[in-house]
């Protein structure tokens, strides 16, 4: 049967953070929100979402350390990060830390639910495989 | 009153006996009013040397027959211990082998002991040598010192450049940052707006978002392009090349580009050559260059005129020319000026930006030559104005021309270049190859390549100092390991670097079988320049060998086995065919084999390369003319291929192969 996808969203800034949620309710998705990269972390490992949108520049944790720390931990590796940032210096970093997606703001809102879509099609690929 | 103090000169006699150096001492002490002796006596070689170790003399007096003396040899000695003095060597019988022997090991004059009476003068000439010498070497630590404080101010001031430079480029990405975030809420809201989400909107309403849309991504436009130039001059950008077509690139931006004329009421029509050759160059780039050149023909176009855009190939020129053409009158005299003599100097205009100049065409130049084409603006004769660039096609070789060709025309920081060849196990995961492909973007500057061989090769064309490639590959290897220290996934894989070949553009040999950048010249050569199939299964080496080739004026194609090889001989009639042996599939002789069966290649002359000597006997009995054994010079391969092809110009049938073994 079919389930809704859940994405979480970590940004800080509530302004962006309403955007990307009102867009990706309205391409279908169930959005969790998280204000930092500390909260971000918790909230991946106590609900499990199916993708995650992640800004990097946010106070308490940034999004890099958070996206290391998911990358460590088993319970959340194996979820697709895209990440958001409005820095093109982060993007080289983001991808080494082992996002598979990374946008720059301003972004058009086709590419971050293309993005969504390829993370989660990817991710569900890789799991067929293994 | 007499306010000059007299000089003090020191003296060293060294003299045997007591009688000759009391009757020195007499003479020097009456020589000159203006100058003071300080003379002191020693009369055998090893109190001499004692002496000369504790006191520093102006000049020495050396008799090269007193006690303890070797002659020449002792002279020898303490001429090189001491630098400073003058040494004035007295014989005790005229011999002008000695003499000479004297003068050659560092004796300022020489003097026999007949001339005793004219000691004095001679002293006294040498003491003068010796006093110039001392005012010479206090002036020479006074500029030396003044040229310390010079440099240390300099380095102060280049330190406190390179810190503000730096808090600069930080400052630039922060506004640019900063604005992002903004921008990003005013673009999404808009659309909710225009898009109906928050409830229906009439036509009016709409179209007046989209201009607020436009403007914001024009505002997200110019942020980048702030960006860049900012990471342009701070050395900073990176670029991230590859194998690309152009219908993708515009298909990429054909949002952008449609609301940008809708908004104009005008019409954008787009004209694409058909089998367009696939390019090499970023992307995302020269997207942004044709929406900044889109955008400038359309601010000179009315509304319900059309602007068009137009990709056609170059081949003559391996390049892909791109129009963007309005049918407006020609640009008035002073515009056209402006722009055209923008594009057509270099790099001048970086820092030095006239007020009509907009920054959008300025960022435009720069993307452009950083991605090895050139752009121009031409008013036509049929009345338009007309916006040209180019963009090289992806030939591995003929863009590595290139690159040298502008490396030298422009005399950028580097006096030289190198080919690397970066290669990782072969059972390396392939998601960890794409991450090496980016690390390697990311850590060569913009205006250096890298060319991806296959999944796993790399080649990396680099400006170096000349004979510096060394350091090249042990900053990549440094590289590698910082970002393995930050990474939190696996490790990048260990690289193998190799370097593959070199250029100096100080060089005038190199320079005179590298195209001089002159584009009538490179046509000129290019129409003649003979075709040269090469093949080998080892990619790396096949494209290396190309790139020298290409540099050398040769028009080089390549195959990476023989069946395709056998295919392109008979499509392209090269010149001449430098084939591997060992090759999967059908190796190098069965190809020759082949070539000679048929009749068309029956002639073409052929090198066989190959690691193993006993190939040769068959590569001879098959009708190759050269047989190259591996490894070779990359001078040896050019030698072999200038003499293929001459022999071939005279087109007689080669009934005598001459074979050459090349060790």
């Amino acid at each position: 049967m079919y389930r809704q996808k859940t994405v979480l969203v970590v940004e800080d800034e509530p302004m962006i953070a309403r955007v990307i949620g009102i867009r990706l309710r309205n391409a279908g998705y169930q959005t969790i929100m998280a204000g930092d990269g500390y909260e971000g972390v918790a909230t991946a490992i106590n609900h499990g979402p199916d993708a995650i949108v992640m800004d990097v520049r946010m106070p308490v944790k940034d999004g890099l350390t958070a996206l290391a720390e998911l990358q460590a931990n088993d319970a959340t590796k194996r979820i697709p990060v895209v990440m958001l940032s409005a820095s093109l210096v982060d993007q080289a970093t983001a991808l080494n830390t082992g996002a598979r997606f990374f946008i720059t703001k301003p972004y058009e809102h086709k590419t971050l639910r293309a993005a969504v879509n390829a993370a989660l099609t990817e991710c569900g690929k890789e799991l067929v495989g293994t | 009153m007499n306010n000059v103090k007299p000089a003090i000169v020191k003296v060293l006699l060294a003299v045997g006996d007591s009688r000759t150096s009391e009757r020195l001492r007499a003479a020097l002490s009456h020589a000159d009013a203006t100058t003071v002796c300080d003379v002191c006596c020693e009369d055998d070689l090893p109190s001499v040397i004692k002496r000369m170790s504790n006191n520093s003399y102006d000049v020495i007096l050396f008799d090269l027959s007193m006690p303890g003396s070797e002659g020449v040899e002792s002279l020898k000695t303490i001429c090189d211990c001491n630098q400073t003095s003058s040494f004035v060597v007295l014989l005790r019988e005229h011999d002008q082998t000695i003499e000479r022997a004297c003068l050659a090991s560092g004796a300022d004059d020489v003097i026999s002991e007949s001339q005793l009476d004219d000691v004095a003068p001679t002293l006294m000439r040498w003491l003068e040598t010796s006093l110039d010498r001392q005012k010479m070497s206090l002036h020479f630590k006074a500029r030396l010192e003044e040229l310390e404080c010079h440099n240390a101010r300099l380095q102060h001031e280049n330190d406190r450049s390179s810190e503000l430079s730096q808090m600069v480029q930080q400052f630039v990405d922060d506004v640019s940052h900063e604005f992002r975030t903004p921008l990003t809420i005013i673009g999404e809201f808009t659309s909710f707006v225009r898009d109906g989400i928050d409830g229906m909107i009439n036509k009016q309403q709409r179209d007046h978002l989209d201009v607020v849309a436009s403007g914001v991504e024009d505002l997200a436009s110019i942020v980048n392009d702030m960006f860049d130039m900012n990471r342009l001059l701070g050395g900073s950008l990176r670029l991230h090349r590859s194998e690309c077509r152009i219908e993708d690139i515009i298909e990429q931006i054909a949002a952008t580009l449609e609301r940008k004329v809708a908004e104009k009421e005008i019409v954008l029509k787009v004209v694409i050559d058909e089998a367009l050759p696939k390019v090499y160059c970023d992307p995302g780039m020269i997207g942004r260059v044709i929406v900044h050149l889109v955008n400038k023909v359309s601010e000179s176009t009315k509304p319900g005129d059309t602007v068009e855009l137009q990709a056609q190939a170059d081949l003559s020129q391996w390049q892909v020319a791109i129009h963007v053409s309005n049918n407006r009158r020609h640009l008035d005299d002073e515009e056209f000026e402006t722009i055209h003599q923008r594009f057509r100097q270099f790099d001048a205009s970086l820092r030095l930006r006239p007020k009509r100049f907009s920054h959008g065409l300025e960022i435009v130049k720069q993307f452009v030559h950083l991605n090895l084409g050139d752009i121009d603006v031409k008013n036509r004769l049929d009345g338009r104005h007309v916006f040209s660039f180019t963009v090289p096609t992806a030939d591995i070789a003929k863009v590595a021309a290139r690159y040298l060709n502008r490396q030298k025309a422009t005399k950028r920081e580097q006096s030289g270049a190198c080919l690397l060849a970066v290669s990782i196990a072969q059972e390396t995961d392939s998601k960890l190859a794409e991450e090496v492909d980016d690390f390697l973007q990311e850590t060569i500057r913009c205006t250096d390549l890298a060319f991806r061989i296959d999944a796993r090769t790399w080649l990396l064309m680099m400006g170096v100092e000349t004979g510096d490639s060394n350091a090249m590959m042990a900053r990549i290897d440094a590289a590698r390991d910082h970002v393995n220290q930050s990474r939190s996934g696996p490790s990048l894989p260990v690289l193998h670097v190799g370097e593959q070949d070199t250029w100096d553009f100080e060089d005038t040999e190199t320079a005179s079988t590298c195209a001089d950048g002159n584009d009538q010249q490179r046509l000129s050569d290019r129409t003649t320049a003979s075709r040269i199939l090469l093949v080998d299964d080892d990619r790396h080496i096949v494209e290396a060998a190309a790139v020298r080739l290409q540099t050398c004026g040769y028009d080089v194609i390549t195959a990476y086995d023989g069946e395709s090889a056998l295919k392109l001989a008979m499509q392209c009639l090269p010149d001449a065919i430098v084939l591997d042996v060992r090759m999967p599939g059908i190796d190098g002789l069965n190809t020759l084999k082949r070539l000679r069966q048929q009749a068309a290649t029956s002639q073409l002359p052929v090198a066989i390369m190959s690691g193993s000597l006993t190939d040769k006997a068959m590569a001879i009995e098959l009708g190759a003319q050269y047989f190259l054994k591996k490894p070779y010079e990359a001078q040896t391969l050019i030698r072999a291929i200038d003499s293929l092809v001459s022999d071939s110009c005279v087109s007689c049938p080669s009934v005598d192969p001459r074979i050459e073994s090349c060790a």
